[in-house]
């Protein structure tokens, strides 16, 4: 490297360290959602007595707004909000006390349960309804005159079918209005990581990251409720209707499209894996030098209390990371909470299809068992998609977190 | 079950005889006979019905369901036994139409439920 590049290096890395640094001094000395930063560093400059690590993030949480947050959170279902860990950060720093992980597990699955219980009705109706229609398919089938029989056994599927739809359209609902449900909750999540990630220091990463993760959240549930919904609702519709005649039949096509959700499902995972990784392995080293070059300069720099300010400075940023990482934990936690209930529902309606098409195979007629297999195959998908938008949607959390204390931990 | 079987063979023996002899009260003797015999099938009829609505209950499956699979089915018998009939007296048209009748009116029972699962239908496709 010649001398001329390393100096302009240097230069650079002087200018970003004196940006930060400008940013770090003008969020420590108030204004901004950053001005969690100023009691602290007040009272240490005031009083002469040492700070306690527990007063520092006590007063920066005071100072963080997570009305957002928690309008959202009231907002919820009871039964959701009940099993959620509750947004009580202090508590989850200093006590430990965050996700219940353990609690949570047996809470979703005695949901799982309760569904199925629910829904055995739903087995018992459509396992007896295939039964009679075996039944009567087989005594009408006995007259010759089998034409009229046809038509009665057909209008035996259609009611059959019909339960099986009913069903299949709460689900409907259901998944779509936990996908609302899920982008509500990490559009109120995400401008409070960002603050918090611009507290620790990585200015540049939060920069990056804010708009970065807006944009995908909005754009995987725009994919999944615009794209990957319908594609699914219209390959069940067609399942059913192939099913019903056999001059029509759309199996082929209804196969086609489902493959196709599934192809543009793994590419979206796929690719907000690669971006949001490849960010997050960049920006952080950067943010992280230049927190360095700023508690250096504040230090060298600033005369009599340079060095006080610097290992404030210090405290601080801790105290960001504990309370970054406390909500990242609670994001995680609400968002497997979130999903967990509608996920345990769809499960177990699933569960119940499949046994029902599994049992009545052997009997029922093969229209009945190719339609109700159609719909559990697009069931299969609602659930792939919606596991799928919020396994990104923890992943982006985990980045963000992870990011943050990257950051930190260079310094 | 018996004296259907009994009654069916000697009718039908009988029938080979009259239909040769005295043709004209051929068909009455096998609509009576199929009378006869539908009579004596109800009551064991009966207690299928109420066997199948039994396990549907015990199933929890609603009764308009079960209403109307039976229904069906029962359109289906009465109408194919009498198009089998008119047919037996050399009249295939009376007894097409007694069939189409029979479609018409399960098409008819059919109704709301084809309705309901078009409405399911339509309302699951976007737009």
């Amino acid at each position: 490297m010649s001398l001329d590049t390393r100096r302009r290096v240097i230069i650079r890395a002087a200018a970003r360290a004196f940006l930060i640094g400008s940013v770090i001094l003008a969020v420590a000395l108030g204004s901004l959602p950053g001005a969690l930063a100023q009691t602290g560093f007040d009272r240490l400059h005031q009083s002469q007595t040492p700070l306690t690590p527990e007063e520092i993030v006590s007063s920066q949480i005071e100072q963080l707004s997570l009305e957002d947050l928690d309008t959202f959170v009231r907002a919820l279902d009871p039964n959701v909000r009940e099993a959620l860990p509750p947004l009580d950060l202090k508590r989850m720093i200093f006590e430990g006390e965050g996700v219940e992980w353990g609690a949570l597990g047996a809470r979703i699955a005695r949901v799982f349960l309760d569904e199925v219980s629910l829904n055995l009705s739903l087995l018992g109706q459509l396992i007896v309804l295939g039964v009679f229609c075996a039944l009567l398919k087989t005594i009408a089938s006995s007259t010759r005159s089998s034409e009229v029989a046809g038509v009665a056994v057909l209008v035996s599927l259609l009611a059959l079918l019909y339960l099986a739809l009913s069903a299949f359209r709460s689900v409907v609902a259901t998944a779509s209005d936990t996908l609302d449900q899920m982008v509500g909750f990490m559009l109120a999540l995400l401008p409070v990581l960002s603050t918090m990630l611009a507290a620790v220091g990585a200015v540049s990463t939060a920069a990056i990251f804010h708009p970065l993760l807006y944009a995908t959240v909005t754009g995987i549930a725009a994919l999944v409720q615009n794209v990957l919904f319908p594609l699914v609702y219209i390959s069940a519709a067609l399942a059913v209707i192939g099913s019903l005649s056999k001059e029509f039949p759309v199996k082929q096509f209804s196969g086609l499209l489902r493959s196709g959700t599934v192809l543009i499902l793994g590419f979206a995972f796929v690719a907000f894996f690669a971006v949001v990784q490849a960010r997050g392995a960049i920006a952080p080293i950067a943010d992280g030098l230049a927190m360095r070059t700023a508690k250096l300069l504040t230090g060298a720099f600033i005369p009599v209390v340079g060095g006080r300010i610097a290992d404030a400075l210090d405290v601080i940023v801790g105290g960001s990371v504990l309370i970054k990482n406390a909500i990242g934990v609670f994001g995680m936690g609400a968002i497997v909470v979130i999903t967990a209930f509608p996920i345990a529902k769809i499960f177990s309606i699933l569960t119940i299809f499949r046994l029902a098409t599994a049992l009545v195979e052997p009997i029922a007629d093969e229209r009945l068992v190719q339609a109700m297999a159609g719909l559990s195959g697009s069931l299969t998908l609602l659930l792939a998609g919606m596991i799928t938008a919020a396994l990104m949607f923890f992943v982006g959390i985990t980045v963000v977190v992870g990011v943050g204390n990257a950051t930190a931990f260079i310094r | 079950m018996m004296r259907v079987v009994g009654l069916g063979i000697v009718v039908s023996v009988l029938l080979t005889v009259i239909r040769k002899d005295i043709p004209p009260i051929g068909a009455q003797v096998a609509a009576a006979f199929v009378v006869t015999a539908l009579l004596m099938l109800m009551e064991p009829l009966a207690g299928v019905v109420r066997a199948f609505a039994e396990l549907a209950s015990g199933a929890g499956v609603r009764t308009v369901y079960l209403a109307l699979v039976l229904k069906a089915v029962a359109i289906a018998f009465i109408t194919s036994v009498g198009a089998e009939l008119s047919r037996d007296a050399g009249e295939a048209a009376i007894g097409s139409v007694v069939e189409l009748t029979g479609k018409v009116f399960i098409l008819l029972l059919a109704v709301p439920v084809i309705a309901a699962i078009l409405d399911a239908l339509v309302s699951l496709l976007p737009g």
